[in-house]
Parts: structure tokens; C-alpha cells; sequence
């Protein structure tokens, strides 16, 4: 008798569940993620708007090193930022993540008769591609003059 | 139906917990897929928001205890709006401009007609302690302001890092900062907030 009610309360209310679950997926309650798992679509990308990117500037040298980036935002505005470190010291700055592209322009650093360009060619990091909301760009210049090399690299949540 | 509803939210909050949820849905409702300031990370926050028609040169000084240091950002549009610069703990005093006089003119806007100004923020300095802690994060928000000769104002805004604590669905940019400083201090041997 007891586990008659059992399952006459059981059966309704999984199929309210499942009903309530399978609504939910239409209406973008559901991680897109787990719809994947079961076979759904996995189409939807999941870009937060409250999150941010930040960019760490290291210097790993015993010199000042000057790195000047362009940050391009979703809506077409743009960002120069000109970055300069003391030796064996850092900077961070951060920014929301309505952004598209981060691009460094130009790393150098301070020689003797002057400023030094890096040579060096840096593919621009494409958010969504090589770079998601809630990562890191990470940009580390090592070395000592004249061997100063430049390593960048966009790390992911 | 006690029974049934009890069954519901049982499934649902394990939906929750086991992350079955849409992001988005949670952030909206919710929170936590993404920090909005360091909170228990050894920074704080500053950032600048220009929410005006001109151009702005924004000079950042703060404090770290025991030299005065700047950041300044240039050339910042309508359109990129926004930017912020991320200090290590510990910073005694922040501002906007002059860390000693709030009503010297030190940012300089290019106005939409092509006219530059230097406006002075008509902020005082904000002290750790009193104005913030660590893990919080610091908007000055540049709006037009009519009281001002140049019509352009500045609102402080804070994020209070207690509320920032996580754990976080998606990542936490922050401590991922905190931990490559610590990897370079390894090879470098350079201090680490």
C-alpha cells in the first residue's frame, strides 16, 4: 500500500521534472555545454559580459622595457596602451571583456644609446579563438641587452 | 505533492551544483561565473571609465607605502570607454590626478570641437583603510557634469572585494595573475605581491 503511493507520487512528478528540464533547454536555462553532452546543439558560446581579460606585463630583464598594445572593442573602439616596466618588476591593467582583439604593436627596451625595438612579429589574440573572457595575456620579456627576446601568450580560463 | 515538489527542487539544485546550468542564466540570477574585483587576490582594482564625448589623458597616482607611483592612460575614447590598471597590494592612497591636491588640473580632455582642456577630478585621495581594503576595486567614472567649467565630472564608484571571494564557475582572471607573478618570482626572484 505504502509503495503503491510511492509510485503514484514518483511517476508524476519526474515527468513534471523532465518537462520543466526540457522547457528550460528552449529558453536558454540550461548549459549549452551539457545540451552538447546529450547530443543537443552546441552552437551557443558562452561570452560573459561581467567578466574580465587582464594583461601582465613582465619584465625579466635588467633593463626598463616599454610594450605598446592596441586593444580593439566589440564595438569598433580602440585602446593604445603604452606599457612601461622597471626591470624585474610587472604591470597589469584589465579590461571588460567586450573586446575583440588584442594586439601588441611594439615591445622595446632601454639600450644604451637609446630605445631597442624587439624584433618580433605577434599574431593578434582573437577573443573567442586564442583568448576567452576570464583569461590572461600574458606578455614576458626575458634576457639581458642585447639578447632580449619577447614571449606572448594568451591563456585561458 | 509535498513529496513532488520536494523531488523538483532536489533536481534542481543538484543542476546547480553540478554545473548544468546555462552560465549566462546563473550570472544573471545568480553570480559567480566571473569575479568583478580581485577579492581574497592581493590587488586592487582601478579602473577609469569614460562615459563622456572627449578624449581623455587620465594620470593614476597611488601609493605603495613608500614611493608615490604613476600610471597614466592615454588617449582614452568614448568608444573604448573603459580600462583598468590592476595594483599590488599594498596601496596606501589612490587617485585620480594629484595623490596631495585633488584641484590641480591634471586631466587633460580633447574635446569633441578640438579643443584641449586640463580639468582638475575635484577628488580627494582614497586611503586604504578608510576608502577601500585589499581585493576591492576602485571606478572613477568620467561623466559630462554642467557644475564644472569643462562639463566634465568625476563619480567614485567601489566593488566591495568581500563579495568577490568565489569559487567561480568560469575563471578567476585574478588569481590566474597572481599565480604567473608567483612563477616568474620563481625564475626571477623578484618580490610578488
Amino acid at each position: 500500500m505504502r509503495r503503491q503511493r510511492r509510485v503514484r507520487w514518483f511517476l508524476p512528478s519526474a515527468a513534471m521534472t523532465a518537462g520543466l528540464l526540457w522547457g528550460a533547454a528552449g529558453c536558454g536555462v540550461l548549459n549549452p555545454n551539457l545540451l552538447g553532452a546529450v547530443g543537443a546543439n552546441t552552437a551557443a558560446s558562452v561570452v560573459g559580459t561581467e567578466g574580465n581579460i587582464a594583461i601582465l606585463v613582465m619584465n625579466q630583464t635588467p633593463v626598463t622595457i616599454q610594450v605598446n598594445l592596441q586593444i580593439t572593442k566589440t564595438n569598433g573602439g580602440v585602446v593604445n596602451l603604452n606599457i612601461p616596466v622597471q626591470p624585474n618588476d610587472h604591470e597589469a591593467v584589465v579590461q571588460s571583456c567586450e573586446v575583440d582583439v588584442v594586439q601588441i604593436l611594439q615591445a622595446s627596451y632601454a639600450g644604451a644609446a637609446g630605445s631597442v625595438v624587439v624584433p618580433a612579429t605577434v599574431s593578434p589574440l582573437q577573443v573567442g579563438l586564442n583568448l576567452q573572457c576570464g583569461g590572461v595575456v600574458s606578455i614576458t620579456m626575458t634576457g639581458a641587452p642585447p639578447n632580449v627576446f619577447l614571449a606572448v601568450q594568451g591563456l585561458g580560463p | 505533492m509535498m513529496r513532488a515538489a520536494a523531488a523538483f527542487l532536489t533536481l534542481m539544485l543538484s543542476a546547480l551544483a553540478g554545473g548544468c546550468l546555462n552560465p549566462d542564466f546563473v550570472s544573471t540570477n545568480l553570480g559567480g561565473l566571473y569575479p568583478s574585483a580581485p577579492g581574497d587576490e592581493p590587488f586592487l582594482l582601478v579602473r577609469v571609465v569614460n562615459d563622456t564625448t572627449a578624449t581623455l589623458d587620465i594620470p593614476i597616482s597611488f601609493e605603495d607605502g613608500t614611493n608615490s607611483l604613476p600610471f597614466t592612460i592615454t588617449d582614452l575614447t568614448p568608444a573604448g570607454r573603459e580600462v583598468g590598471v590592476l595594483l599590488d597590494w599594498p596601496v596606501t592612497r589612490v587617485a585620480v590626478g594629484d595623490l596631495e591636491n585633488p584641484f590641480l588640473p591634471s586631466v587633460v580632455a580633447s574635446l569633441p570641437n578640438g579643443i584641449n582642456v586640463v580639468i582638475p577630478p575635484n577628488q580627494y585621495a582614497l586611503r586604504a583603510g578608510v576608502d577601500y581594503n585589499r581585493g576591492d576595486a576602485i571606478v572613477y567614472r568620467f561623466v559630462a557634469d554642467a557644475r564644472n567649467p569643462a562639463a566634465i565630472g568625476v563619480t567614485i564608484a567601489k566593488i566591495d572585494g568581500s563579495t568577490q571571494q568565489g569559487p567561480f564557475t568560469r575563471a578567476d582572471t585574478f588569481r590566474t595573475v597572481r599565480q604567473l607573478l608567483q612563477l616568474s618570482e620563481a625564475i626571477t626572484g623578484a618580490a610578488t605581491p
